[in-house]
Protein backbone atom coordinates (compact mmCIF):
# COMPACT_ATOMS: atom_id res chain seq x y z
CA UNK A 1 0.00 0.00 0.00
CA UNK A 2 1.75 3.27 -1.22
CA UNK A 3 1.99 6.27 1.85
CA UNK A 4 2.32 9.78 1.08
CA UNK A 5 3.18 12.73 3.55
CA UNK A 6 1.19 15.89 3.81
CA UNK A 7 3.02 18.36 5.97
CA UNK A 8 4.56 15.89 8.08
CA UNK A 9 1.36 12.85 8.16
CA UNK A 10 1.51 10.30 6.45
CA UNK A 11 -1.81 8.14 4.85
CA UNK A 12 -2.55 5.32 3.71
CA UNK A 13 -3.60 5.94 -0.18
CA UNK A 14 -4.44 3.67 -3.15
CA UNK A 15 -2.77 3.98 -6.68
CA UNK A 16 -5.15 6.48 -7.58
CA UNK A 17 -4.40 8.95 -4.42
CA UNK A 18 -7.15 8.75 -2.78
CA UNK A 19 -6.92 7.74 1.04
CA UNK A 20 -7.94 4.59 1.94
CA UNK A 21 -8.36 4.42 5.25
CA UNK A 22 -11.50 7.18 6.62
CA UNK A 23 -9.49 7.06 10.70
CA UNK A 24 -6.78 8.21 8.85
CA UNK A 25 -8.36 11.52 7.42
CA UNK A 26 -8.19 15.27 9.88
CA UNK A 27 -8.84 18.65 9.48
CA UNK A 28 -4.88 18.66 9.69
CA UNK A 29 -4.81 16.43 7.04
CA UNK A 30 -7.55 18.38 4.89
CA UNK A 31 -5.31 21.52 5.49
CA UNK A 32 -2.16 19.85 4.53
CA UNK A 33 -3.69 18.40 1.14
CA UNK A 34 -5.52 21.70 0.51
CA UNK A 35 -2.23 23.65 0.63
CA UNK A 36 -0.89 21.00 -2.05
CA UNK A 37 -3.47 22.19 -4.11
CA UNK A 38 -2.66 25.45 -4.42
CA UNK A 39 -5.41 26.65 -1.68
CA UNK A 40 -3.98 28.34 0.94
CA UNK A 41 -6.61 28.44 4.08
CA UNK A 42 -9.75 26.58 4.30
CA UNK A 43 -12.16 29.05 5.39
CA UNK A 44 -15.31 28.39 6.91
CA UNK A 45 -16.94 28.21 3.18
CA UNK A 46 -14.87 25.85 2.50
CA UNK A 47 -15.52 23.69 5.50
CA UNK A 48 -19.04 23.99 4.87
CA UNK A 49 -18.70 22.17 1.64
CA UNK A 50 -16.28 19.72 2.67
CA UNK A 51 -18.95 18.61 6.25
CA UNK A 52 -22.22 18.98 3.85
CA UNK A 53 -20.25 16.27 1.55
CA UNK A 54 -19.29 14.12 4.43
CA UNK A 55 -22.72 14.31 6.34
CA UNK A 56 -24.21 13.26 2.82
CA UNK A 57 -21.60 10.82 1.95
CA UNK A 58 -22.64 9.01 4.99
CA UNK A 59 -26.29 9.24 4.62
CA UNK A 60 -26.47 8.36 0.78
CA UNK A 61 -23.67 5.97 0.11
CA UNK A 62 -22.81 8.52 -2.87
CA UNK A 63 -21.16 12.02 -3.01
CA UNK A 64 -23.56 14.88 -3.98
CA UNK A 65 -23.86 16.28 -7.41
CA UNK A 66 -23.47 19.86 -8.24
CA UNK A 67 -26.63 20.32 -8.18
CA UNK A 68 -27.34 18.63 -5.03
CA UNK A 69 -24.64 20.96 -3.31
CA UNK A 70 -26.51 23.84 -4.54
CA UNK A 71 -30.25 22.65 -3.40
CA UNK A 72 -29.89 20.77 -0.54
CA UNK A 73 -26.12 21.62 1.00
CA UNK A 74 -26.80 25.32 0.28
CA UNK A 75 -23.90 26.33 -1.71
CA UNK A 76 -24.32 28.33 -5.07
CA UNK A 77 -22.70 26.83 -8.24
CA UNK A 78 -20.80 29.87 -8.15
CA UNK A 79 -19.18 29.81 -5.36
CA UNK A 80 -18.05 26.39 -5.50
CA UNK A 81 -16.24 27.03 -8.28
CA UNK A 82 -14.54 30.35 -6.63
CA UNK A 83 -14.08 28.29 -3.57
CA UNK A 84 -11.71 25.02 -5.62
CA UNK A 85 -10.70 26.96 -8.57
CA UNK A 86 -10.07 24.79 -11.64
CA UNK A 87 -11.92 21.61 -10.46
CA UNK A 88 -15.41 21.28 -8.66
CA UNK A 89 -16.72 18.11 -7.64
CA UNK A 90 -16.90 15.42 -9.85
CA UNK A 91 -20.59 14.09 -10.46
CA UNK A 92 -20.43 10.95 -8.58
CA UNK A 93 -24.20 10.48 -10.24
CA UNK A 94 -22.99 10.33 -13.29
CA UNK A 95 -20.93 7.23 -12.82
CA UNK A 96 -23.73 4.68 -12.79
CA UNK A 97 -21.21 2.44 -11.03
CA UNK A 98 -20.72 5.31 -8.48
CA UNK A 99 -17.44 4.79 -6.97
CA UNK A 100 -16.67 4.03 -3.17
CA UNK A 101 -13.46 5.91 -3.40
CA UNK A 102 -14.90 9.83 -2.73
CA UNK A 103 -13.24 11.21 -5.76
CA UNK A 104 -14.09 14.89 -4.55
CA UNK A 105 -12.07 17.70 -6.20
CA UNK A 106 -9.97 16.91 -9.55
CA UNK A 107 -8.14 19.30 -11.42
CA UNK A 108 -9.49 20.14 -15.08
CA UNK A 109 -6.65 20.11 -16.98
CA UNK A 110 -5.99 16.53 -15.80
CA UNK A 111 -9.10 15.20 -15.24
CA UNK A 112 -9.76 11.50 -16.93
CA UNK A 113 -11.03 8.16 -16.58
CA UNK A 114 -9.16 5.29 -15.90
CA UNK A 115 -6.88 4.05 -13.82
CA UNK A 116 -4.82 3.30 -16.77
CA UNK A 117 -4.49 6.66 -17.94
CA UNK A 118 -3.90 8.02 -13.97
CA UNK A 119 -0.82 5.51 -13.64
CA UNK A 120 0.66 6.43 -16.83
CA UNK A 121 1.14 9.75 -15.43
CA UNK A 122 3.70 9.68 -13.47
CA UNK A 123 4.43 11.88 -10.64
CA UNK A 124 2.25 13.68 -7.79
CA UNK A 125 -1.57 12.91 -8.97
CA UNK A 126 -2.80 13.43 -5.76
CA UNK A 127 -6.58 14.90 -5.86
CA UNK A 128 -8.27 15.79 -2.69
CA UNK A 129 -9.24 13.25 -0.84
CA UNK A 130 -10.98 14.64 2.24
CA UNK A 131 -12.29 11.32 3.38
CA UNK A 132 -11.55 7.52 2.00
CA UNK B 1 -60.79 -6.61 -2.67
CA UNK B 2 -57.03 -5.31 -2.61
CA UNK B 3 -56.07 -2.54 -4.82
CA UNK B 4 -52.37 -2.90 -6.73
CA UNK B 5 -52.36 0.90 -8.47
CA UNK B 6 -49.27 1.79 -11.26
CA UNK B 7 -49.01 5.29 -11.57
CA UNK B 8 -47.16 5.78 -15.57
CA UNK B 9 -48.16 4.07 -18.16
CA UNK B 10 -44.66 4.17 -19.87
CA UNK B 11 -42.24 1.35 -20.70
CA UNK B 12 -41.71 0.53 -16.84
CA UNK B 13 -45.69 0.73 -16.17
CA UNK B 14 -46.68 -1.48 -18.71
CA UNK B 15 -44.72 -4.11 -18.23
CA UNK B 16 -45.25 -4.24 -14.83
CA UNK B 17 -49.11 -4.81 -15.68
CA UNK B 18 -48.45 -7.04 -18.42
CA UNK B 19 -46.62 -9.31 -15.30
CA UNK B 20 -49.25 -8.57 -12.79
CA UNK B 21 -52.16 -9.74 -14.43
CA UNK B 22 -50.92 -12.94 -14.91
CA UNK B 23 -49.03 -13.50 -11.64
CA UNK B 24 -52.42 -12.17 -9.08
CA UNK B 25 -55.50 -13.88 -8.19
CA UNK B 26 -57.83 -11.34 -10.27
CA UNK B 27 -60.39 -12.42 -7.76
CA UNK B 28 -58.58 -10.51 -4.70
CA UNK B 29 -56.45 -8.08 -6.71
CA UNK B 30 -57.91 -5.17 -8.98
CA UNK B 31 -54.85 -3.73 -10.67
CA UNK B 32 -55.16 0.01 -12.12
CA UNK B 33 -52.83 2.27 -13.96
CA UNK B 34 -52.78 5.67 -14.38
CA UNK B 35 -51.27 7.95 -17.09
CA UNK B 36 -52.18 11.47 -18.10
CA UNK B 37 -51.52 10.94 -21.74
CA UNK B 38 -53.50 8.19 -24.48
CA UNK B 39 -50.12 7.83 -26.76
CA UNK B 40 -46.81 5.50 -25.83
CA UNK B 41 -43.99 6.42 -27.54
CA UNK B 42 -41.24 3.90 -28.70
CA UNK B 43 -38.68 6.52 -27.37
CA UNK B 44 -35.47 4.79 -28.60
CA UNK B 45 -36.53 5.98 -32.49
CA UNK B 46 -36.55 9.69 -31.49
CA UNK B 47 -32.91 9.38 -32.02
CA UNK B 48 -33.81 8.21 -35.44
CA UNK B 49 -36.25 11.18 -36.02
CA UNK B 50 -33.98 14.03 -37.01
CA UNK B 51 -31.92 12.00 -39.73
CA UNK B 52 -35.47 10.68 -41.61
CA UNK B 53 -34.53 7.44 -40.80
CA UNK B 54 -37.79 6.74 -39.13
CA UNK B 55 -41.06 8.73 -39.64
CA UNK B 56 -42.79 10.15 -36.48
CA UNK B 57 -45.53 8.23 -36.90
CA UNK B 58 -44.02 5.23 -36.68
CA UNK B 59 -42.96 5.35 -32.80
CA UNK B 60 -46.31 6.24 -31.71
CA UNK B 61 -49.44 3.62 -30.77
CA UNK B 62 -52.38 3.86 -28.22
CA UNK B 63 -50.99 2.97 -24.62
CA UNK B 64 -54.45 0.71 -24.86
CA UNK B 65 -52.81 -1.82 -27.34
CA UNK B 66 -50.45 -2.79 -24.77
CA UNK B 67 -52.39 -2.93 -21.59
CA UNK B 68 -54.10 -6.48 -20.51
CA UNK B 69 -57.81 -6.84 -20.11
CA UNK B 70 -58.23 -7.20 -16.70
CA UNK B 71 -55.98 -3.57 -15.88
CA UNK B 72 -58.01 -0.73 -14.92
CA UNK B 73 -56.57 2.26 -17.11
CA UNK B 74 -57.17 5.59 -15.92
CA UNK B 75 -56.18 8.80 -18.48
CA UNK B 76 -55.98 11.32 -15.46
CA UNK B 77 -53.23 14.01 -14.85
CA UNK B 78 -51.95 13.11 -11.09
CA UNK B 79 -52.73 15.67 -8.47
CA UNK B 80 -50.53 14.45 -5.54
CA UNK B 81 -49.48 10.87 -4.09
CA UNK B 82 -50.30 10.70 -0.16
CA UNK B 83 -48.12 7.56 0.51
CA UNK B 84 -48.56 8.13 4.43
CA UNK B 85 -52.26 7.42 3.45
CA UNK B 86 -52.34 5.29 0.73
CA UNK B 87 -53.82 7.49 -1.51
CA UNK B 88 -53.36 9.18 -5.18
CA UNK B 89 -55.33 12.04 -5.87
CA UNK B 90 -56.10 12.88 -9.40
CA UNK B 91 -56.67 15.83 -11.14
CA UNK B 92 -60.68 16.11 -11.29
CA UNK B 93 -60.41 15.27 -7.62
CA UNK B 94 -60.99 11.52 -7.72
CA UNK B 95 -58.96 9.97 -5.00
CA UNK B 96 -57.52 6.69 -5.20
CA UNK B 97 -56.68 3.89 -2.46
CA UNK B 98 -54.17 1.71 -2.83
CA UNK B 99 -52.85 -1.28 -1.38
CA UNK B 100 -49.14 -1.32 -2.64
CA UNK B 101 -48.49 1.28 -5.14
CA UNK B 102 -46.06 1.22 -7.76
CA UNK B 103 -44.31 4.28 -8.99
CA UNK B 104 -43.06 4.43 -12.91
CA UNK B 105 -43.42 8.12 -13.66
CA UNK B 106 -40.33 8.34 -15.61
CA UNK B 107 -38.00 11.25 -16.13
CA UNK B 108 -38.64 14.13 -18.41
CA UNK B 109 -36.17 17.23 -19.66
CA UNK B 110 -36.49 20.08 -17.78
CA UNK B 111 -35.37 22.72 -20.20
CA UNK B 112 -36.45 25.49 -17.58
CA UNK B 113 -33.98 24.12 -15.71
CA UNK B 114 -31.37 25.06 -17.49
CA UNK B 115 -30.49 29.12 -17.26
CA UNK B 116 -31.59 31.33 -20.96
CA UNK B 117 -32.09 27.90 -22.93
CA UNK B 118 -35.73 28.46 -24.17
CA UNK B 119 -35.23 32.21 -23.89
CA UNK B 120 -34.40 32.62 -27.68
CA UNK B 121 -34.33 30.66 -30.35
CA UNK B 122 -35.94 27.46 -28.84
CA UNK B 123 -36.80 25.27 -31.67
CA UNK B 124 -35.61 27.45 -33.96
CA UNK B 125 -31.38 27.03 -32.93
CA UNK B 126 -31.64 25.56 -30.59
CA UNK B 127 -33.49 22.01 -30.18
CA UNK B 128 -34.10 18.65 -28.29
CA UNK B 129 -34.36 15.20 -29.46
CA UNK B 130 -35.86 13.74 -26.07
CA UNK B 131 -39.32 14.85 -27.28
CA UNK B 132 -41.50 13.87 -30.11
CA UNK B 133 -42.12 17.77 -31.10
CA UNK B 134 -38.10 18.32 -30.80
CA UNK B 135 -37.15 15.58 -32.49
CA UNK B 136 -39.83 16.09 -35.53
CA UNK B 137 -38.72 20.05 -35.23
CA UNK B 138 -35.27 19.08 -35.72
CA UNK B 139 -36.08 16.84 -38.81
CA UNK B 140 -37.41 19.68 -39.83
CA UNK B 141 -34.42 21.93 -39.45
CA UNK B 142 -31.64 19.62 -40.63
CA UNK B 143 -33.43 18.87 -44.24
CA UNK B 144 -32.60 22.37 -45.34
CA UNK B 145 -29.93 23.47 -43.03
CA UNK B 146 -26.71 24.81 -44.84
CA UNK B 147 -23.97 24.01 -42.33
CA UNK B 148 -21.87 25.60 -39.80
CA UNK B 149 -21.29 25.00 -36.04
CA UNK B 150 -23.34 22.01 -34.88
CA UNK B 151 -23.30 21.58 -31.03
CA UNK B 152 -24.59 18.35 -29.13
CA UNK B 153 -24.72 19.36 -25.70
CA UNK B 154 -25.49 17.72 -22.42
CA UNK B 155 -26.86 19.92 -19.74
CA UNK B 156 -26.17 17.63 -16.60
CA UNK B 157 -26.32 14.17 -15.41
CA UNK B 158 -28.03 12.35 -15.11
CA UNK B 159 -29.81 11.77 -18.06
CA UNK B 160 -31.83 9.19 -19.95
CA UNK B 161 -30.19 6.87 -21.94
CA UNK B 162 -26.46 8.29 -21.44
CA UNK B 163 -25.25 7.01 -25.10
CA UNK B 164 -27.70 9.14 -26.94
CA UNK B 165 -25.86 12.31 -27.39
CA UNK B 166 -22.87 10.81 -28.70
CA UNK B 167 -25.13 8.15 -30.67
CA UNK B 168 -26.36 11.72 -32.15
CA UNK B 169 -23.16 12.99 -32.93
CA UNK B 170 -22.00 10.03 -34.56
CA UNK B 171 -25.48 9.72 -36.70
CA UNK B 172 -25.09 13.41 -37.68
CA UNK B 173 -21.29 12.82 -39.25
CA UNK B 174 -22.75 10.15 -40.97
CA UNK B 175 -25.86 12.11 -42.45
CA UNK B 176 -23.70 15.15 -43.27
CA UNK B 177 -21.57 12.95 -45.33
CA UNK B 178 -24.50 12.00 -47.16
CA UNK B 179 -25.97 14.89 -48.15
CA UNK B 180 -22.32 15.74 -49.11
CA UNK B 181 -21.85 18.74 -47.02
CA UNK B 182 -20.05 17.05 -43.91
CA UNK B 183 -16.86 19.77 -44.79
CA UNK B 184 -19.47 22.35 -44.50
CA UNK B 185 -20.30 20.98 -40.94
CA UNK B 186 -18.27 21.50 -37.78
CA UNK B 187 -19.60 19.07 -35.11
CA UNK B 188 -18.93 19.26 -31.36
CA UNK B 189 -19.79 17.62 -28.47
CA UNK B 190 -19.98 19.60 -25.24
CA UNK B 191 -20.22 17.38 -21.58
CA UNK B 192 -19.93 18.07 -18.29
CA UNK B 193 -17.92 14.01 -18.21
CA UNK B 194 -14.58 13.97 -18.25
CA UNK B 195 -14.93 12.05 -21.74
CA UNK B 196 -16.89 10.54 -24.17
CA UNK B 197 -19.13 8.13 -21.39
CA UNK B 198 -19.28 7.29 -17.93
CA UNK B 199 -17.16 4.05 -17.76
CA UNK B 200 -13.56 3.95 -18.63
CA UNK B 201 -13.22 1.14 -21.33
CA UNK B 202 -16.13 2.02 -23.07
CA UNK B 203 -14.93 6.18 -22.62
CA UNK B 204 -11.54 5.03 -24.25
CA UNK B 205 -12.99 2.70 -27.44
CA UNK B 206 -15.79 5.79 -27.86
CA UNK B 207 -13.30 8.30 -27.72
CA UNK B 208 -11.12 7.42 -30.14
CA UNK B 209 -13.88 6.93 -32.46
CA UNK B 210 -15.16 10.65 -32.00
CA UNK B 211 -11.55 11.41 -33.13
CA UNK B 212 -11.77 9.02 -35.84
CA UNK B 213 -15.06 11.04 -37.19
CA UNK B 214 -13.45 14.70 -36.90
CA UNK B 215 -16.34 15.01 -33.94
CA UNK B 216 -14.63 17.40 -31.12
CA UNK B 217 -15.46 17.11 -27.41
CA UNK B 218 -15.43 19.70 -24.75
CA UNK B 219 -14.86 17.93 -21.67
CA UNK B 220 -15.97 19.06 -18.01
CA UNK B 221 -18.14 21.29 -18.72
CA UNK B 222 -20.67 22.23 -16.57
CA UNK B 223 -23.26 24.83 -17.99
CA UNK B 224 -23.98 28.34 -16.77
CA UNK B 225 -26.05 29.55 -18.97
CA UNK B 226 -27.19 29.83 -22.86
CA UNK B 227 -27.07 32.64 -24.57
CA UNK B 228 -29.85 32.40 -27.35
CA UNK B 229 -29.19 35.76 -29.01
CA UNK B 230 -25.22 35.63 -29.19
CA UNK B 231 -25.42 31.63 -29.81
CA UNK B 232 -23.05 30.48 -27.17
CA UNK B 233 -23.33 28.77 -23.97
CA UNK B 234 -21.37 29.31 -20.89
CA UNK B 235 -19.33 27.05 -18.41
CA UNK B 236 -19.07 27.77 -14.36
CA UNK B 237 -15.24 27.66 -15.15
CA UNK B 238 -15.57 30.41 -17.76
CA UNK B 239 -15.40 28.44 -21.07
CA UNK B 240 -17.24 29.48 -23.83
CA UNK B 241 -18.68 27.50 -26.50
CA UNK B 242 -20.52 29.35 -29.81
CA UNK B 243 -22.84 27.35 -31.96
CA UNK B 244 -24.93 27.81 -34.89
CA UNK B 245 -27.27 25.25 -34.64
CA UNK B 246 -27.46 23.59 -30.86
CA UNK B 247 -29.05 20.37 -30.20
CA UNK B 248 -29.02 19.90 -26.50
CA UNK B 249 -30.09 17.48 -23.62
CA UNK B 250 -31.43 19.34 -21.05
CA UNK B 251 -31.37 18.70 -17.39
CA UNK B 252 -33.52 15.30 -16.97
CA UNK B 253 -35.84 15.82 -13.91
CA UNK B 254 -38.31 12.92 -12.36
CA UNK B 255 -42.30 14.01 -12.61
CA UNK B 256 -43.31 16.78 -11.33
CA UNK B 257 -45.76 15.14 -8.97
CA UNK B 258 -43.44 13.44 -7.48
CA UNK B 259 -41.95 17.19 -6.05
CA UNK B 260 -45.57 17.97 -4.96
CA UNK B 261 -45.90 14.93 -3.09
CA UNK B 262 -43.20 15.44 -1.33
CA UNK B 263 -41.38 12.40 -1.88
CA UNK B 264 -38.38 13.40 -4.25
CA UNK B 265 -34.90 14.44 -3.78
CA UNK B 266 -33.62 17.95 -5.86
CA UNK B 267 -34.34 16.16 -9.21
CA UNK B 268 -37.81 14.32 -8.41
CA UNK B 269 -36.36 10.86 -7.79
CA UNK B 270 -37.45 8.98 -5.61
CA UNK B 271 -35.43 7.15 -2.74
CA UNK B 272 -35.44 3.42 -3.43
CA UNK B 273 -33.26 0.76 -2.64
CA UNK B 274 -30.89 -0.32 -5.01
CA UNK B 275 -31.33 -3.87 -5.06
CA UNK B 276 -34.74 -4.76 -3.79
CA UNK B 277 -36.53 -0.98 -5.55
CA UNK B 278 -38.63 -0.79 -2.50
CA UNK B 279 -39.45 2.81 -1.97
CA UNK B 280 -36.93 4.06 1.08
CA UNK B 281 -39.56 5.36 2.59
CA UNK B 282 -42.33 3.49 2.83
CA UNK B 283 -42.39 0.03 2.79
CA UNK B 284 -45.60 -0.50 -0.33
CA UNK B 285 -44.23 1.60 -2.77
CA UNK B 286 -41.85 0.36 -4.85
CA UNK B 287 -40.65 2.39 -8.04
CA UNK B 288 -38.90 1.29 -11.17
CA UNK B 289 -37.67 2.74 -13.99
CA UNK B 290 -36.26 6.10 -14.32
CA UNK B 291 -38.25 7.40 -11.45
CA UNK B 292 -35.86 6.17 -8.94
CA UNK B 293 -32.67 7.48 -7.66
CA UNK B 294 -31.06 4.83 -8.44
CA UNK B 295 -27.23 4.87 -9.66
CA UNK B 296 -28.01 2.57 -12.68
CA UNK B 297 -28.25 3.72 -16.09
CA UNK B 298 -31.70 5.37 -17.26
CA UNK B 299 -32.63 2.96 -20.21
CA UNK B 300 -35.27 1.00 -21.43
CA UNK B 301 -33.43 -2.36 -20.47
CA UNK B 302 -33.33 -1.32 -17.22
CA UNK B 303 -36.71 -0.99 -16.82
CA UNK B 304 -37.52 -4.43 -18.31
CA UNK B 305 -34.62 -6.40 -15.90
CA UNK B 306 -36.46 -4.34 -12.98
CA UNK B 307 -39.82 -5.11 -13.76
CA UNK B 308 -39.15 -8.98 -14.26
CA UNK B 309 -37.40 -9.22 -10.72
CA UNK B 310 -39.51 -7.01 -9.15
CA UNK B 311 -42.22 -8.88 -9.96
CA UNK B 312 -41.08 -12.17 -8.30
CA UNK B 313 -40.35 -9.36 -5.11
CA UNK B 314 -43.85 -8.22 -4.83
CA UNK B 315 -44.96 -11.46 -4.37
CA UNK B 316 -42.38 -12.43 -2.34
CA UNK B 317 -43.91 -8.99 -0.39
CA UNK B 318 -47.87 -9.89 -0.69
CA UNK B 319 -46.78 -13.70 1.11
CA UNK B 320 -45.25 -11.94 3.75
CA UNK B 321 -41.60 -12.97 2.80
CA UNK B 322 -38.94 -10.85 2.79
CA UNK B 323 -37.67 -9.32 -0.30
CA UNK B 324 -34.82 -10.60 -2.53
CA UNK B 325 -32.02 -8.37 -3.22
CA UNK B 326 -32.25 -9.43 -6.71
CA UNK B 327 -31.44 -6.68 -8.61
CA UNK B 328 -27.80 -5.75 -9.55
CA UNK B 329 -28.08 -2.68 -12.39
CA UNK B 330 -27.84 -4.51 -15.38
CA UNK B 331 -28.17 -2.41 -18.41
CA UNK B 332 -27.84 -2.92 -21.93
CA UNK B 333 -27.61 -0.83 -24.91
CA UNK B 334 -27.58 -0.53 -28.32
CA UNK B 335 -24.49 2.96 -29.34
CA UNK B 336 -25.47 3.85 -33.18
CA UNK B 337 -22.05 4.57 -34.36
CA UNK B 338 -23.06 5.75 -38.02
CA UNK B 339 -22.60 4.25 -41.50
CA UNK B 340 -25.20 1.06 -40.72
CA UNK B 341 -22.81 0.08 -37.47
CA UNK B 342 -23.66 -0.02 -33.92
CA UNK B 343 -21.74 -1.29 -30.47
CA UNK B 344 -23.78 -3.28 -27.53
CA UNK B 345 -22.78 -2.59 -24.22
CA UNK B 346 -23.79 -4.88 -21.46
CA UNK B 347 -23.46 -3.96 -17.75
CA UNK B 348 -24.20 -3.38 -14.50
CA UNK B 349 -23.32 -2.20 -10.65
CA UNK B 350 -20.44 -3.54 -10.34
CA UNK B 351 -19.26 -4.72 -13.97
CA UNK B 352 -18.29 -1.67 -16.52
CA UNK B 353 -19.19 -2.63 -19.99
CA UNK B 354 -16.45 -5.14 -21.74
CA UNK B 355 -15.76 -6.81 -24.58
CA UNK B 356 -17.03 -10.86 -24.99
CA UNK B 357 -20.20 -11.85 -26.65
CA UNK B 358 -24.15 -11.70 -26.34
CA UNK B 359 -26.66 -12.87 -25.75
CA UNK B 360 -24.37 -16.28 -25.53
CA UNK B 361 -21.10 -16.53 -24.58
CA UNK B 362 -18.38 -17.24 -26.93
CA UNK B 363 -21.22 -17.87 -29.15
CA UNK B 364 -22.92 -14.61 -29.68
CA UNK B 365 -23.84 -13.82 -32.06
CA UNK B 366 -23.62 -10.32 -31.23
CA UNK B 367 -20.04 -8.84 -30.46
CA UNK B 368 -19.86 -6.88 -27.16
CA UNK B 369 -18.35 -3.36 -27.10
CA UNK B 370 -17.24 -3.68 -30.97
CA UNK B 371 -18.78 -1.45 -33.46
CA UNK B 372 -20.45 -4.19 -35.70
CA UNK B 373 -23.07 -4.25 -38.95
CA UNK B 374 -25.09 -6.73 -36.85
CA UNK B 375 -25.59 -4.73 -34.15
CA UNK B 376 -26.89 -2.10 -35.95
CA UNK B 377 -29.23 -4.61 -37.48
CA UNK B 378 -30.65 -5.68 -33.97
CA UNK B 379 -31.00 -2.29 -32.91
CA UNK B 380 -33.44 -1.73 -35.56
CA UNK B 381 -35.01 -4.96 -34.94
CA UNK B 382 -35.27 -3.86 -31.18
CA UNK B 383 -38.60 -1.81 -32.33
CA UNK B 384 -40.16 -4.81 -33.15
CA UNK B 385 -39.39 -6.56 -29.92
CA UNK B 386 -40.34 -3.82 -27.92
CA UNK B 387 -43.84 -3.44 -29.71
CA UNK B 388 -44.15 -7.04 -29.47
CA UNK B 389 -42.63 -8.45 -27.03
CA UNK B 390 -40.83 -6.34 -24.21
CA UNK B 391 -43.93 -4.08 -23.16
CA UNK B 392 -46.63 -6.96 -22.88
CA UNK B 393 -44.36 -9.20 -20.64
CA UNK B 394 -42.84 -11.67 -22.69
CA UNK B 395 -39.59 -12.88 -22.00
CA UNK B 396 -37.29 -12.26 -24.93
CA UNK B 397 -35.12 -15.35 -25.11
CA UNK B 398 -31.95 -15.40 -24.14
CA UNK B 399 -31.82 -12.09 -22.36
CA UNK B 400 -31.11 -12.65 -18.42
CA UNK B 401 -33.08 -10.30 -15.67
CA UNK B 402 -29.58 -10.39 -13.87
CA UNK B 403 -26.65 -9.56 -16.10
CA UNK B 404 -24.12 -12.83 -17.15
CA UNK B 405 -20.31 -12.47 -16.56
CA UNK B 406 -20.41 -15.19 -19.40
CA UNK B 407 -18.15 -15.01 -21.93
CA UNK B 408 -16.94 -11.25 -21.00
CA UNK B 409 -13.86 -10.27 -21.15
CA UNK B 410 -13.26 -8.65 -17.04
CA UNK B 411 -10.15 -7.67 -16.01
Amino acid sequence: MPTKTFAGLTVEVNDEGYLTDRAQWTKELAQAIALEEGIAELTPAHWKVIEFLQQDYAERGALPSIRRLNAVGGVPTKDLYNLFPGGPLKKPRALPACPNRPVVFEPQEEASYGRKQRKNQKGFNYRFAWFA
Amino acid sequence: MKQLLILGAGTGGTMMANHLVRKLDQRNWQISIVDEFATHYYQPGFLFIPFGIYQPDQVMRPKTDFLPKGVNFIQQPIEEIKASSNQVVLRDGTILNYDILIIATGVKIAPEMVAGLTDSGWHEQVFDFYTWEGATALAKKLQDWQGGKLVVHLAELPIKCPVAPLEFAFLADWYFHKRRMRDQVELTLVTPLSGAFTKPRSTAVLNHLLADKNIHIVTDFYTERVDGTARKIYSYAGQEVGYDLLVTIPTNAGDPVIARSGLGDELNYVPTDKYTLQSKNFENVFVLGDATDLPASKAGSVAHFQAELLTENLLNFINGKPLEPTFDGHANCFIESGFGKAFLIDFNYEVEPVEGRFPLPIIGPMALLKETRLNHWGKLAFKFIYWNLLLRGIPIPMITARMSKLGKKIK
